[in-house]
């Protein structure tokens, strides 16, 4: 599970780059197995992300990914096994750590009537008071905060339009910028280019890939293009009925790692 | 720091503090509320003196309402069930006459694009004008009776259920209906293969709805003459009989409360 030093670029120093592998493992899944009525859905999934790896989870529909990702992100009880985030279990991590896990959705979920700016804002929430959240009163530093996320994603001219006039790519974008604003260790994508065109997809896995290494965020997405997992990820996830049959870096995914994958 | 996103945020502050456009609007809108509101206030004639000085006799009303007089619950149930029976049969006839007219009214659907503003204007119309002023129209020239409050329920709700159902069928997916048509049906075949079942539901939930709304209005069209308990209402209280109402009172509340209940289990199990 080595990093992939060719992904990492400038304001990390040279120094840095060299001592990559050597990042601690910051989102470690033991053993993990869930089941829906009866039905397993996960079974003995286990691997451990290091901060700055970009992690594509690749597997057919029904194959567990959507549940994987839901579990990391806290919404969903495992039936077995444990999530650690630097050590610390999911299952009684406080909310104050939670907030570093952010999620990125395939629809967006913007709340479509609030500016982006004000959306971007809500990755602030777990930050500041309820009250100045109700009020929508918060303190300039935070609103800073969420302007150079919206910045970091390239839609500061947008700031205040409101989210549903945007196009889906912007949409998305915007949902990154407020999943930055989170300041995650560990951002999780369910399909976020499932809805947008393929040339917006390439802006936005690159965004991705990029926030992993700059931010040193480990960052897990579900694909449905082999092609997008092998040109943005450094490490391939292949699940399969619920397992992992395929664990390797990108550049190592072959026709085998497909076959396995998708296999009938 | 990012310059950009400082700038951007300045910008946004000053226009947050600043007294002009969008907030310079907010104040004007704010400052016309008010001015309605103390208006109407007036235009009401509230006066909360007259009501501490009423209060009491409402509560020596109230004293003597008890013990309720049961000797002529069975005219009363009867009545009861004169003001339900109004509520269905307008409710449904509404109901049937509102589909074609809903069909007319949907922009995204009509046959007759023309006739679509028309068609809203006319639903309005039947919307706007109450079941109670109908009642008390059709009183004089069908005579007294529950017959004219059905024809009232029946004006008043056809409109209402038409736009509702209209509304509906705007809004729905009309991808299927696309693609039934593209199979080769033809326009009503393909509408009622498609588009009906998709609003069937909406449609039967909103019918259910008005007849609830509607067995409410029922009960004191009878004011007017137009049948139902709500004349037995308006002679108790026009005898200051307070025993008598509080019985009427009661069937009201229980019959209403049963086919409320009645109404959203059925509409559960449609939806």
């Amino acid at each position: 599970m080595r990093y992939d030093a060719s992904t990492l670029e400038p304001p990390i120093a040279p120094a840095a780059a060299a001592a990559a592998s050597a990042f601690p493992s910051v989102l470690a899944v033991e053993a993990l197995g869930a089941s829906f009525g009866g039905r397993e859905v996960l079974a003995d999934v286990s691997f451990e992300a290091r901060g700055a790896e970009f992690v594509a989870l690749l597997g057919r529909s029904g194959a567990g990914k959507t549940t994987l990702l839901r579990i990391l992100a806290g919404l969903k009880q495992p039936s077995r096994g444990s999530v650690r985030l630097d050590g610390e279990d999911l299952a009684t991590l406080s909310a104050q750590r939670r907030r570093h896990i952010a999620v990125v959705f395939q629809q967006f979920n913007l709340v479509r009537r609030l500016t982006a700016i004000e959306n971007v804002l809500a990755g602030r929430l777990g930050y500041v008071a309820a009250w100045r959240g109700v009020l929508r009163v918060v303190p300039r530093s935070e609103r800073l905060i969420a302007f150079e996320c919206l910045e970091r994603v390239g839609l500061l001219h947008v700031a205040r339009q409101r989210a549903d006039t945007l196009s889906g790519g912007e949409q998305q974008r915007v949902a990154i910028a407020r999943a930055l604003a989170q300041r995650p260790e560990v951002l999780l994508a369910d399909e976020p280019v499932s809805s947008v065109d393929p040339r917006t997809a390439n802006v936005i896995l690159e965004l991705l890939r990029d926030i992993a290494s700059e931010r040193r965020v480990v960052v897990v997405c579900s694909l449905h293009q082999v092609a997008f997992a092998q040109t943005y990820a450094d490490r391939i996830l292949g699940l399969a009925a619920g397992r992992i049959v395929v664990d390797v870096k990108a550049r190592d995914f072959d026709e085998a790692a497909t076959s396995a994958v998708y296999r009938a | 720091m990012s310059r950009a996103a400082e700038e951007a945020l300045q910008v946004w502050e000053r226009d947050a503090r600043g007294f002009h456009g969008h907030r310079l609007r907010l104040a004007g809108v704010a400052l016309v509320l008010v001015i309605f509101y103390v208006v109407s206030w007036r235009l009401a004639g509230i006066d909360l003196e007259r009501l501490v000085t009423g209060l009491p006799k409402l509560g020596h009303w109230l004293a003597s309402a008890w013990p309720p007089k049961t000797d002529e619950l069975p005219v009363f149930l009867l009545r009861m069930a004169e003001t339900v029976a109004m509520a269905a049969i307008g409710t449904t006839v509404a109901t049937l006459a509102a589909i074609p007219l809903a069909l007319l009214a949907s922009r995204n659907i009509t046959p007759f694009p023309r006739l679509y503003t028309p068609v809203r204007w006319v639903l309005n119309g039947l919307r706007g004008i109450d079941a109670f002023v109908f009642a008390l129209l059709f009183v004089a020239c069908v005579g007294l009776g529950p017959f004219a409050g059905v024809l009232g329920i029946a004006l008043h709700t056809c409109g209402s259920a038409a736009k509702l159902i209209a509304d509906y069928v705007e809004n729905a997916e009309l991808a299927p209906l696309h693609a039934v048509q593209a199979a080769g049906a033809g326009r009503i075949t393909a509408i009622a293969y498609a588009l009906v079942p998709e609003i069937l539901p909406a449609v039967l939930s909103t019918t259910l709805y008005l007849f609830e709304f509607n067995v409410r209005a029922s009960t004191v069209l009878g004011v007017v003459g137009a049948g139902g308990i709500g004349q037995e209402l308006k002679s108790s209280v026009d005898l200051l009989d307070f025993q008598r109402l509080f019985t009427i009172i009661a069937v009201i509340l229980v019959a209403v409360t049963v086919l409320d209940q009645l109404a959203s289990w059925l509409r559960k199990r449609l939806v």
